[in-house]
């Protein structure tokens, strides 16, 4: 589906509720202040539903949605969306202490003690409110920095109680749905069609695959310092057509990983049934991932994401690659080779001991069409390219580097650094491809 | 992410001018009936919530009074009718005693002793009452409110006088077929914010005041 049509269908998603809700107060300039605050405070509840169901829409891996935007630009709308549903949910709150308050000559603090000790369901909508806010807070960007994936990921499912917490207020207090049962089931079904895509997608999808595939560890390899390889073998994966440069969702069966799935690339293009994911030890769960055991069972939600050779449609590619990385580019390397194009890497990494793959890498550079560069940014020995990625170096290793499509890979404010030089340099924008989950 | 900005936006935008509107513009007085109006004293409006106490409190009383009469004459519906009636009345004088304390004023706590008539007799002076208040006092008062920008007396008042119309519209459906009310049917609701009194035993939601049905007292 056309991006466009997303566009369309999120406008009519705010749009609809806002004409029905408009409809329902067709008296809207008639009301007193504290009639008008309640209003508001039905438009923005109404929208801060729809908005928190997109959030599930844009998690949800649904297909269509995924090949329209990839994987990155879907969470990049998760992220921003949910600091719009928060908005929306502070005002919904807020106006309803004040509308009410007015209403029964309470104060404020007197109207939410009167939500919480007498309104039906408004102890589950209080919490839920708490624990979006919760949800919001470590989601931004200076205390998500200071988390660890694990405990991120843990208040982040916190997000679907707090959907249900607030569901039961909608339907006893909302005036729209109490006063309209068209309405009333109408809301019901747009939240059990959201909820059902996520879990299908999810969850049912992930567990389907995993009976028709049967993955397994096959083994693990030691690729440099703090980096392991994991092999993955599968039943029929020909099939699932993962493509090098995509990345899976994994969860591995065994103890100690199996409450959480994380996403790791391919970091080659997949072959003889087996999976290769090259995994750079940085948090709790990865610095795990030595200790385990071949043969145990694994779950896999993806391939996402689309970030693969097939984006290249001239003859020059440029790959770049910071740090770990490299790892969808070393399968995506293979794969424009294998379509005679003409490809350069150039691999910034701190120092020789973290350079991961890099014997298949020079390998690879046997092939004519392809020109590996290594850059070291903190080894002094190193007898090749030292220090940052910059545009001086750049503009020396490529020198026609406008005349070629960029696959760009690394940490974030590299990758937007890069960015930034690669335009400079004459990179048209949409010649440049990047992937921030596939690390 | 600035289509995102444009909308938060301009939902506030509309939010924040719609609210401002309202705050400026005082609402249009409801009609008045002319010749109670020249009976009616108009003061300030500390004084005109005293005399709507002082009036709600003696309603309350005289309701209590009328409820006992139509039991005693048999009029079963009609006893819990106004039983209903006495305390959506209730419920105004406690509404209307805060905003005196929040203007800064003394609730003084009187009612006038009932006089009491036969059932049929009392459901007329009932419907009197009720409309001369719906109609005449609580409208002028509410307009006296808003010249002062008196807000805390405006919701005690507007929830009284939506309530005092339903009042006088289940008084006059009793008259209508007075035999029939020796059997008890339908219960009253009223919501103990302001006093809306109904006897749809489904309501979810105060049309008055939006409190929620936990906030309704079933009159049995």
């Amino acid at each position: 589906m056309a991006r466009w049509t997303f566009a369309a269908l999120y406008a009519a998603s705010l749009v609809v509720p806002a004409a029905i809700w408009n409809h329902n107060h067709a008296a809207l300039t008639g009301l007193d202040s504290a009639g008008l605050k309640l209003a508001w405070c039905r438009l923005a509840g109404l929208w801060a539903v729809i908005v928190v169901l997109w959030q599930l829409l844009f998690v949800s891996r649904a297909r269509t949605m995924e090949q329209t935007f990839g994987f990155d630009r879907l969470t990049r709308f998760h992220h921003y969306n949910g600091f719009f549903a928060v908005l929306l949910l502070l005002f919904h709150g807020s106006l309803a202490i004040m509308g009410h308050a007015a209403k029964a000559d309470l104060t404020n603090m007197e109207q939410i003690t009167d939500f919480w000790k007498i309104w039906k369901y408004m102890q589950a909508a209080i919490s839920g409110q708490v624990l979006f806010l919760t949800v919001t807070l470590f989601s931004i960007g200076i205390i998500r920095r200071r988390l660890s994936y694990e405990a991120w990921h843990w208040s982040h499912l916190a997000g679907y109680l707090a959907l249900a917490l607030a569901f039961w207020h909608q339907i006893f207090h909302g005036r729209d749905l109490v006063d309209n049962a068209g309405q009333r089931y109408a809301w019901i079904a747009i939240q059990l069609a959201a909820v059902a895509v996520l879990i299908w997608g999810r969850a049912v999808l992930p567990v389907l695959r995993s009976f028709r595939y049967r993955f397994r560890v096959e083994k693990l390899v030691k690729e440099a310092d703090d980096i392991n390889s994991v092999y993955i073998t599968a039943e029929g994966l020909d099939s699932l057509a993962p493509r090098g440069g995509q990345f899976v969702m994994v969860r591995f069966l065994a103890k100690g990983f199996w409450s959480q799935s994380h996403p790791f690339s391919l970091s080659m293009p997949p072959r003889n049934n087996t999976l290769r994911l090259t995994i750079k030890s940085i948090g709790d769960f990865t610095a795990k991932i030595p200790g385990l055991v071949p043969g145990t069972r694994v779950m896999i939600d993806g391939p996402h994401g689309i970030f693969t050779a097939r984006r290249a449609t001239g003859k020059k590619v440029l790959l770049i690659a910071g740090g770990i990385g490299i790892t969808p580019l070393r399968a995506i390397v293979e794969e424009l080779l294998a379509d005679k194009r003409q490809v350069t890497l150039l691999y910034n990494a701190r120092n020789e001991k973290s350079l991961a793959l890099r014997q298949e890498l020079e390998s690879l550079a046997a092939n004519p069409d392809f020109r590996l560069v290594l850059i070291l940014s903190h080894d002094e020995t190193w007898a090749g390219e030292k220090g940052k990625l910059d545009e001086e170096k750049i503009a020396r290793l490529v020198s026609d580097v406008a005349e070629h499509e960029v696959f760009l890979c690394g940490p974030p404010p590299m990758m937007a650094a890069t960015r930034k030089t690669l335009e400079k340099l004459g990179v048209k924008p949409e010649k440049i491809f990047t992937e921030e989950f596939a690390l | 992410m600035k289509k995102l900005v444009l909308c938060v936006s301009l939902f506030l935008g509309i939010a924040g001018m719609t609210i401002a509107q309202d705050q400026t513009a005082p609402a249009e007085p409801a009609k008045e009936t002319a010749v109670q109006t020249e009976e009616l004293k108009i003061g300030t409006t500390v004084e005109n919530l005293q005399a709507a106490l002082t009036g709600e409190l003696s309603a309350k009383e005289r309701y209590l009074a009328f409820s006992a009469k139509a039991d005693e004459e048999g009029y079963l519906q009609v006893g819990r009718l106004f039983r209903a009636t006495a305390r959506s009345e209730e419920v105004h004088a406690g509404r209307l005693a805060k905003s005196i304390e929040k203007m800064g004023g003394t609730p003084v706590m009187d009612a006038q002793k009932p006089e009491v008539a036969t059932t049929r007799e009392n459901l007329e002076a009932a419907v009197k009452g009720e409309s001369y208040e719906n109609t005449t006092m609580y409208p002028a008062f509410i307009k006296k409110a808003e010249e002062e920008k008196a807000e805390a007396a405006l919701y005690p008042f507007k929830g009284a006088m939506a309530a005092e119309e339903g009042h006088a519209r289940f008084y006059s459906e009793a008259l209508k077929d007075l035999e029939a009310t020796k059997q008890l049917g339908v219960e009253y609701l009223v919501c103990l914010t302001c006093g809306y009194t109904t006897d749809d035993a489904a309501i979810q939601k105060c049309p008055v005041c939006e409190a929620p049905r936990e906030k309704f007292e079933t009159v049995k």
